[in-house]
C-alpha cells in the first residue's frame, strides 16, 4: 500500500507533471497528423527519456501513447482523416457530426469518453497487474517456452490479414532474434565479424526503421496532395449533462471491451474501437442516428480505443508480452531503464512501477483538458502536407537511432529496417508480429535450452504442468480461432441469402 | 505470370535457404534453436507457396498502385545520402542540406522551404542540445 501511496505523490512532482503535459500534448499532435502512428511517436521518444529518471521516462511514454490514441480522433471527426487506424471507426459518425456543424459535440465526446476510457482502464492496470505478476512467479523454463509461443500465436492469428502470413512474419522475426551471442554458450551467430551484432540487431534502431522510417517510404509512393483544411468550430466542445449521461453506460461497455481487448496481444485499438462501435450500436435507443452522426458512436470506439492502453499494459508488464507494437516498444523503453517485466517490476521496482500506474493517470487527466481546450487546434497541424512531414520524420528518426548507442551504426540500421519495413507494410506481412517476435525469442530460446539442459535432453517436462497444458491449449485456440470466426461469419452472412432465395 | 503472393513465396524459400546454410556453419549447440527456427519457416513457406499456386485465379491487389516510382527513388536516395553525409558534416549542416534538398524536391515554395530548414535545426539545437544534452552525431566539419 505505502508504494501505491509513494506512486501517487511522486507521480504528482512537478518534473512528472510537466512530463506528462508535454508528451501528451507531442501524443496528441502525433496521433492527429495522419500517417503518424502511436507506435512512431513512442519509438522516437525513447532516446528523448533516455537521460531522465525511470518514473519519468515511463510517463512520458505513456502520454505519448495514450495522447496518440485520442489525437487520432481529432483528425477523424474534423477532416474525416483517421489519424490512427485505431480512429477509424470515430470517423464513422464524427465526421457525419462535423458535416452537421457539430464538431465540437463530435470532439467534446471523443474526448470525455477517451478520458473515461484511458482511467477506468488504468483502474484495471492496478488491480489485474499484481496479481498476474505473481502467477508468473511460478513459471519455470518450460513455462516461459510456452509462454513466448502462445504470444506469437495470438499476435499472428488476430492482427494479420492471412494467418500464414502473420506467422510467417512473426517467425522472421524469431530468425531475426537469433543474431548475435548464443545466450548458452556465448558463440556469436550471424554477426559476420560485426561487434555491434554480439548484443543483437539494436533493438530501437530496428523499430525506429520499421515503424518510421517506412512510412516515409509510404507517404513518399504517392503524389504530395493539399490535405483537407479544419474549419473552425461552429458549436461547443462540451457536453451538456443530459449528452454525458446518454454516453456514459456506451462508454462503459466500450471500457470494459477495450481493456479486455487489450490485455489479449495482437488485438490492438482498431478491433477494440469498431467492436465498441458495434456494441454501442446494438444497444442504442437511437440506432437510426448511427452512421449519420451519433455521439454514442463516437463514445463507443473512442472509449473502446483508448482502454486498450491500460489494458495493453498489464501482460506488457507482468508476462512481458506485449499488447500490441506500441507497447512492444514501451517494454524496450523498460529495458532501458534498466527493468525487466515481471513479478520484480512490483517487488524491488515498486516505486517505480506504481508512479507510473499514477501517471497514467495524471497523462489521462491531462489529455482531458487539453483536448477540451486545445483539441481543435491540433487538427489545424493535422494538414500539415507530406512533403513537408517526409523530412521531418527522417531527421527525427536519425536521431532517434543514434542517441542510444551514440553510434551511427545503429543509424544505418534504422534505414536498411526502414526499406524493409516498407516492403514488410506492402507486401501485407505483419511488422507488429516481427516486432513481438523480437522480444519473444530470446525468452523461447532459453526456455526451451534450459528446459532441455535441465532433463539432460528429455522433452518431456515441457508438458508436465498444468500451467503449460493451459499455454499449450490456449496457443492452440488462438491459432485456429480465426478460421472458426471466419467460418462463423460466413455463416452468419449465407443464411440470411438462404432465406431470402426460400 | 507468377503472382505477388507466389514471387513472395519462393523469396521466403531462398531466405530459409540462405538461413539453413548460415545455421550449418555454427556449433551444434549455437546451432539448435536457429534450425528449430529453419524448419517452421520452411514448413510455412511451403504452405505458403502451395496456397500462392492455389489462389493464383483469384484476383489480386495492385500493391503499387499509383507509384511515385521516380519521388521515391529519390527520397530513398536523399536519405541514404543524408545518413552518408552526417559522418562528414556533422548533424546540424547535413539535416539543413538534407532539408533544403527534400523540400525543393519535392516542390514545397522556395519562402517556406528556408523556413522550415532553419526552424527544424534551431528547434533540434534548442531541445535536444540544450534541454535535453543528448549527444548528436558529429562530423568532420562539426
Amino acid at each position: 500500500m505505502s508504494d501505491i501511496l509513494y506512486g501517487l505523490m511522486n507521480a504528482l512532482n512537478w518534473i512528472n507533471l510537466i512530463a506528462a503535459l508535454f508528451s501528451v500534448s507531442a501524443g496528441i499532435l502525433v496521433g492527429a497528423l495522419p500517417g503518424l502512428s502511436a507506435a512512431m511517436g513512442v519509438a522516437l521518444l525513447i532516446p528523448v527519456t533516455f537521460g531522465m529518471p525511470a518514473d519519468t521516462a515511463l510517463i512520458s511514454l505513456a502520454g505519448v501513447y495514450c495522447g496518440a490514441v485520442y489525437g487520432g480522433s481529432i483528425s477523424a471527426i474534423l477532416l474525416h482523416t483517421p489519424g490512427t487506424s485505431s480512429a477509424a471507426a470515430t470517423a464513422l459518425d464524427g465526421y457525419q457530426l462535423t458535416l452537421r456543424g457539430k464538431a465540437g459535440k463530435a470532439l467534446g465526446t471523443a474526448t470525455i469518453s477517451s478520458f473515461i476510457g484511458g482511467i477506468l482502464s488504468t483502474i484495471a492496470l492496478y488491480l489485474l497487474s499484481p496479481p498476474l505478476a505473481k502467477l508468473a512467479l511460478s513459471f519455470g523454463p518450460a513455462e516461459y517456452f510456452w509462454l513466448s509461443i502462445f504470444g506469437l500465436t495470438i499476435i499472428a492469428g488476430v492482427s494479420s490479414k492471412s494467418i500464414l502470413k502473420g506467422l510467417i512474419s512473426g517467425v522472421v522475426g524469431l530468425a531475426i532474434s537469433t543474431i548475435g551471442m548464443d545466450p548458452i554458450t556465448g558463440v556469436p551467430r550471424f554477426t559476420f565479424g560485426v561487434r555491434y551484432l554480439l548484443d543483437g540487431v539494436p533493438f530501437t534502431a530496428m523499430l525506429i526503421g520499421l515503424f518510421s522510417m517506412s512510412q516515409v517510404l509510404i507517404m513518399a509512393e504517392s503524389k504530395m496532395k493539399d490535405k483537407a483544411k479544419a474549419k473552425d468550430l461552429e458549436d461547443k466542445v462540451m457536453l451538456s449533462w443530459g449528452e454525458i449521461k446518454r454516453i456514459l453506460p456506451t462508454c462503459l461497455r466500450s471500457t470494459v471491451i477495450g481493456t479486455v481487448t487489450g490485455i489479449l496481444p495482437g488485438a490492438g485499438g482498431t478491433i477494440a474501437a469498431y467492436m465498441g462501435y458495434n456494441e454501442a450500436k446494438r444497444f442504442s435507443k437511437h440506432k437510426e442516428e448511427f452512421g449519420q452522426g451519433s455521439i454514442e458512436g463516437v463514445a463507443g470506439a473512442e472509449a473502446a480505443n483508448n482502454a486498450v492502453t491500460g489494458g495493453s499494459l498489464i501482460p506488457t508488464l507482468t508476462l512481458g508480452i506485449p499488447g500490441n507494437s506500441v507497447t512492444a516498444i514501451l517494454l524496450g523503453g523498460l529495458i532501458i531503464q534498466g527493468m525487466r517485466s515481471g513479478p520484480e517490476l512490483f517487488t524491488s521496482h515498486a516505486r517505480v512501477t506504481y508512479t507510473f500506474f499514477a501517471g497514467f493517470a495524471v497523462v489521462n487527466v491531462f489529455m482531458l483538458f487539453v483536448g477540451l481546450f486545445a483539441g481543435k487546434y491540433f487538427a489545424k497541424v493535422a494538414s500539415v502536407k507530406d512533403s513537408i512531414l517526409i523530412p521531418i520524420v527522417f531527421a527525427l528518426s536519425v536521431i532517434g537511432s543514434f542517441s542510444i548507442y551514440n553510434r551511427m551504426f545503429d543509424v544505418w540500421v534504422m534505414f536498411i529496417f526502414g526499406i524493409i519495413g516498407y516492403f514488410v507494410k506492402k507486401l501485407d506481412l505483419n511488422p507488429a508480429a516481427i516486432v513481438l517476435a523480437l522480444i519473444l525469442g530470446p525468452i523461447g530460446e532459453s526456455g526451451l535450452r534450459r528446459t532441455l539442459i535441465l532433463s539432460r535432453g528429455s522433452y518431456a517436462p515441457f508438458f508436465t504442468s498444468t500451467v503449460s497444458w493451459v499455454l499449450i491449449i490456449m496457443s492452440i485456440v488462438s491459432l485456429f480461432s480465426p478460421i472458426l470466426m471466419e467460418k462463423l461469419a460466413e455463416g452468419r452472412a449465407s443464411k440470411p441469402k438462404a432465406e431470402t432465395n426460400k | 505470370m507468377k503472382t505477388m503472393d507466389q514471387k513472395l513465396g519462393w523469396i521466403l524459400l531462398l531466405m530459409t535457404g540462405g538461413f539453413y546454410y548460415l545455421t550449418s556453419q555454427l556449433p551444434k549447440d549455437a546451432a539448435f534453436y536457429p534450425l528449430f527456427i529453419t524448419i517452421i519457416l520452411a514448413a510455412l513457406s511451403i504452405l505458403f507457396l502451395i496456397k500462392a499456386y492455389k489462389d493464383s485465379n483469384v484476383e489480386e491487389k495492385p500493391l503499387f498502385k499509383g507509384l511515385e516510382l521516380k519521388q521515391l527513388a529519390f527520397i530513398t536516395a536523399a536519405c541514404g545520402g543524408y545518413v552518408a553525409l552526417i559522418n562528414v558534416l556533422g548533424y546540424f549542416v547535413a539535416t539543413f542540406l538534407y532539408f533544403i534538398v527534400v523540400l525543393f524536391g519535392l516542390k514545397v515554395e522556395r519562402n517556406k522551404l528556408i523556413i522550415i530548414s532553419i526552424g527544424f535545426c534551431g528547434f533540434i539545437f534548442i531541445l535536444f542540445k540544450l534541454l535535453l544534452r543528448v549527444r548528436l552525431p558529429e562530423g568532420l566539419i562539426i
